[in-house]
């Protein structure tokens, strides 16, 4: 019966022991104790992880590695596309660029009617300056319309086929253009030559032109409409002896980067040979 | 075989002249592929039929530039014709052959151009324009005269090894 007392009062004292420590343990008491236990245990947790992950490492890198490279050729792949991607939209930017700077010429210039078209070639001929673009006859196109861009005038259409369309530019050899100097308001005769320089020419010898000069369509003669900008004198030869002075000239547009233009197609160019009878 | 070979060759030579070369000028000369192409072609000794990308050539460029037409098949015909006579009278070596025939058609095109062109009422500069514009233009033809020469015998060779086993 002592005996019997004696462990069922064990009993009692060891439950209440577990219940105190849980007790304490809850209410934090027991924190710094249960640190100082835990601590080392966390350590050799550690430790024995990371050399698990280490040997696990050391036997599945080789199968990591093919997979990287695989993923890198991928990539590669994709930075390829995507610089592709990027070319081919800079291409698309540049060409709307072009049509919203033509588009802004035609919007400021609303008598005339325009057809965009793209430059698809320039002529095999050395000794011709002409450009053919992509529209023709079925698109509205006819002999002798202007040819702009928002820099200014760029020749004439000489030839059309159903859906293509040559243009003689204004540096051509056989390219003659009646012109007015914008702020003297004087007119001259701007032809082109077979090396594609412009000279302006029957320029009376008392005129102060200055290098500098903006010339502009005259319109006289019935193949261009008047204003449109053709270029700017670059230097001027004058000889006392002679009539007419002469003036070298820079067309406003690089015609060999043109790459579309807009056609006035409610011009109709005169032939004044009929009246001339050439 | 050799008269469709050909064919498509003058159409890609001309589209590339139309398209490509002639917007690369050196100075103010530029290269005739299209020119070059029949050269290259009529050094073959089994070219007997090049009269016909002659024709096909002669056509289109007709078609598409501003070229009186009689000049561009003269010149053309003229060139093809000088190769062919040239072909075993000159040295044996063909890339030599062509070159010789290069500058040579290329002078005569240019003097036949510029002959046409006055004609028709261009005031083209007889000295300036071979000065300006030929000499340049030879020094291109011949820059171009290799690659094309690569480029048309493999053709050939391609062509006429089918014949023969035919």
């Amino acid at each position: 019966m002592r005996f019997k007392n004696s462990r069922t009062l064990r009993t009692i004292v060891t439950g209440l022991v577990i219940m105190g420590v849980i007790l304490l343990a809850f209410s934090g008491i027991l924190r710094p104790v249960l640190g100082a236990i835990m601590d080392p245990f966390v350590k050799i947790q550690g430790w024995i992880s990371n050399q698990f992950m280490a040997i696990y490492d050391f036997f599945t890198l080789p199968r990591d590695v093919t997979d990287l490279m695989a993923e890198n050729s991928e990539l590669k792949n994709e930075v390829s596309q995507l610089q592709s991607q990027i070319i081919e939209l800079q291409e698309q930017l540049s060409e709307a660029d072009i049509l919203y700077a033509l588009l802004d010429f035609a919007r400021a210039k609303p008598e005339n009617t325009y057809i965009a078209a793209s430059v698809i070639g320039r002529d095999s001929n050395p000794f011709m300056h002409y450009l053919i673009i992509d529209h023709g006859s079925d698109d509205g196109i006819r002999y002798g319309m202007p040819v702009v861009t928002q820099q200014g005038l760029v020749g004439k259409i000489d030839a059309v086929t159903a859906s293509a369309a040559r243009i003689q530019l204004i540096n051509d050899p056989d390219s003659n253009i009646n012109i007015r100097m914008q702020s003297l308001d004087k007119e001259a005769q701007l032809v082109g030559s077979i090396t594609g320089d412009m000279q302006l020419t029957m320029i009376p010898s008392d005129v102060e032109l200055q290098a500098g000069e903006i010339l502009l369509t005259s319109g006289l003669g019935g193949n261009y409409p008047s204003d449109i900008v053709v270029g700017q004198v670059v230097n001027v030869q004058k000889k006392e002896s002679d009539i007419f002075q002469t003036a070298n000239v820079d067309s406003t547009i690089d015609f060999s980067t043109l790459r579309a233009v807009l056609v006035i197609t409610n011009f109709s160019a005169i032939d004044i040979d009929l009246l001339t009878g050439e | 075989m050799d008269i469709v070979v050909s064919s498509v060759l003058v159409l890609i030579f001309t589209s590339l002249q139309l398209s490509v070369v002639s917007r690369l000028p050196i100075g103010n000369g530029m290269a005739d592929i299209v020119l070059l192409l029949l050269i290259v072609w009529c050094l073959h000794p089994q070219a007997k039929k090049f009269y016909i990308p002659t024709l096909l050539a002669g056509w289109i460029i007709t078609f598409i530039s501003s070229v009186p037409i009689p000049a561009v098949f003269i010149s053309y015909f003229l060139a093809a014709i000088l190769t062919r006579l040239l072909i075993n009278r000159l040295w044996e070596m063909p890339l030599f052959s062509m070159l010789i025939i290069t500058i040579t058609a290329t002078f005569a095109q240019h003097i036949i151009y510029i002959i046409a062109m006055q004609f028709q009422g261009s005031a083209i500069p007889f000295i300036e324009g071979l000065r300006e514009i030929t000499l340049p233009s030879v020094f291109i033809n011949i820059i171009f005269s290799f690659p094309i020469y690569l480029i048309v015998r493999d053709a050939q060779k391609f062509v006429y090894q089918e014949i023969e086993n035919e």
